[in-house]
């Protein structure tokens, strides 16, 4: 039965809030960690708990170590990174290539896609270039699970910051009003809803009880529609969890459909993965790409790090051509968008309100067919 | 702390709201096939 559906996920998780609110001696990220590990264990799989804490302590061994050595041997260190960096890498391409093509009833994949190592591997990468590059502070093994593996976005993310994580153990303690507890139990119920009457219930109606098939161009704008709502809905509880937890979780949507562009699609549309990719993929790319290539390419730059980025949550959705090249052809989308913007700032008469409004009319129409079209292009095989 | 009339409207703006929300999530787990799968990545 899925999560939603399962009594004890819920009782789990309101004595949770409890725990997190009670004024306790122990930090608040260890106290996170410690009720994330039992939450999985009884509500899913206590396999699944064991595999958390053995990934989180591999994973703050590696960091610490750097910690301990980076001052005095710098081989030793790179050692350190490379081996804390090239183990999840190779799990994560060993799930995705089960989930893409293999069998994917055995153990390791059932207890990896329990715990949406996807988005867990990206969570890695995040530790790993703050802890490593920017010196941050290494949170204690059982806090660093916590963060790796937060049990209430453990579905379908947010991706947390890690950043804003540390910052628990800083604020100071205050007990749950009951506004914040009314607007919290709002936003689970709302998420709820917009799941199970708004998605589902929408799905059973057109669809049926069969599976959703992508035949025309009006069931590709469903899908969309749909997973908006389903997607949309377990971000929404997420964040209402997290809220009342007392636990830093990242908006994921804001009304994607009003996007003027592809470019301001993601920035409404997964949000936290847009906001990933830029913290960790776009920025540092493009700034080794500058100091390499010169600040006169910066436009080249710009162009192949979007390429490249896009061409990564690609493949990071599903291993497949497919996804490759809908990655691809997003980033290169975004690319035109921004030249086509820098020209037409430039032009007078862009300035006139009624021209502005027409764009941005035309802007929401087109970016809802190239997005329907895209994801239109990558669901087809999925759903065949 | 003494209540506004801001905070009791919205506290009871919130639980109609939480209340027809359920009831309507109930209404349609019992008479649906949907099955609540996710199906993400």
């Amino acid at each position: 039965m899925d999560v939603l559906l399962n009594p004890t996920f819920w009782l789990l998780a309101t004595a949770c809030i409890i725990a997190m609110r009670a004024p306790m001696p122990w930090p608040q990220t260890t106290r996170f960690g410690v009720l994330s590990l039992v939450v999985i264990g009884v509500a899913f799989d206590w396999r699944a708990s064991l595999l958390m804490l053995a990934i989180g302590l591999a994973v703050w061994l590696g960091l610490h170590r750097i910690g301990e050595t980076g001052a005095a041997s710098s081989g030793g260190t790179s050692l350190c990174l490379l081996a804390v960096l090239f183990a999840p890498s190779g799990v994560f391409v060993l799930y995705k290539l089960v989930q893409t093509n293999g069998d994917a009833s055995g153990l390791p994949y059932m207890l990896l896609a329990t715990l949406s190592f996807s988005y867990v591997f990206l969570r890695i990468i995040e530790v790993i270039r703050v802890v490593s590059a920017s010196r941050v502070r290494l949170l204690r093994p059982l806090a660093l699970v916590g963060y790796l593996f937060p049990f209430h976005m453990l579905i379908s993310g947010p991706l947390n910051v890690y950043a804003h994580h540390l910052k628990m153990d800083d604020e100071e303690w205050k007990p749950l009003t009951l506004v914040e507890a009314a607007k919290g139990v709002w936003l689970v119920v709302t998420g709820l809803f917009l799941k199970v009457v708004l998605a589902e219930g929408g799905r059973t109606f057109i669809w049926g009880t069969e599976a959703i098939a992508v035949e025309s161009w009006t069931d590709a704008a469903m899908v969309h529609a749909y997973v908006l709502f389903d997607f949309g809905g377990y971000s929404v509880m997420a964040f209402g969890l997290g809220r009342l937890l007392g636990v830093p979780t990242p908006l994921n949507f804001r009304r994607p459909f009003l996007a003027g562009s592809v470019s301001e699609y993601w920035r409404r549309w997964h949000i936290s993965l847009g906001d990933w990719v830029r913290r960790n993929l776009f920025t540092p790319l493009q700034v080794r790409l500058v100091r390499r290539l010169g600040s006169q390419h910066a436009v080249t730059v710009g162009v192949l790090s979007l390429v490249v980025c896009f061409a990564g949550v690609g493949v990071w959705h599903r291993f497949n051509s497919r996804y490759l090249v809908w990655g691809i052809g997003i980033g290169a989308l975004m690319a035109l968008e921004k030249m086509a913007a820098s020209v037409w700032m430039r032009q007078s008469w862009s300035r006139q309100k009624s021209l502005q409004w027409a764009v941005r009319v035309v802007g929401v129409a087109y970016t809802f067919f190239v997005m329907t079209a895209g994801w239109m292009y990558v669901w087809e095989e999925s759903t065949q | 702390m003494k209540w506004q009339k801001r905070e009791w409207l919205l506290v009871c703006g919130i639980v109609v709201d939480v209340t027809l929300k359920l009831f309507l999530i109930a209404a349609l787990i019992d008479n649906s096939g949907a099955d609540f799968v996710y199906r993400g990545f």
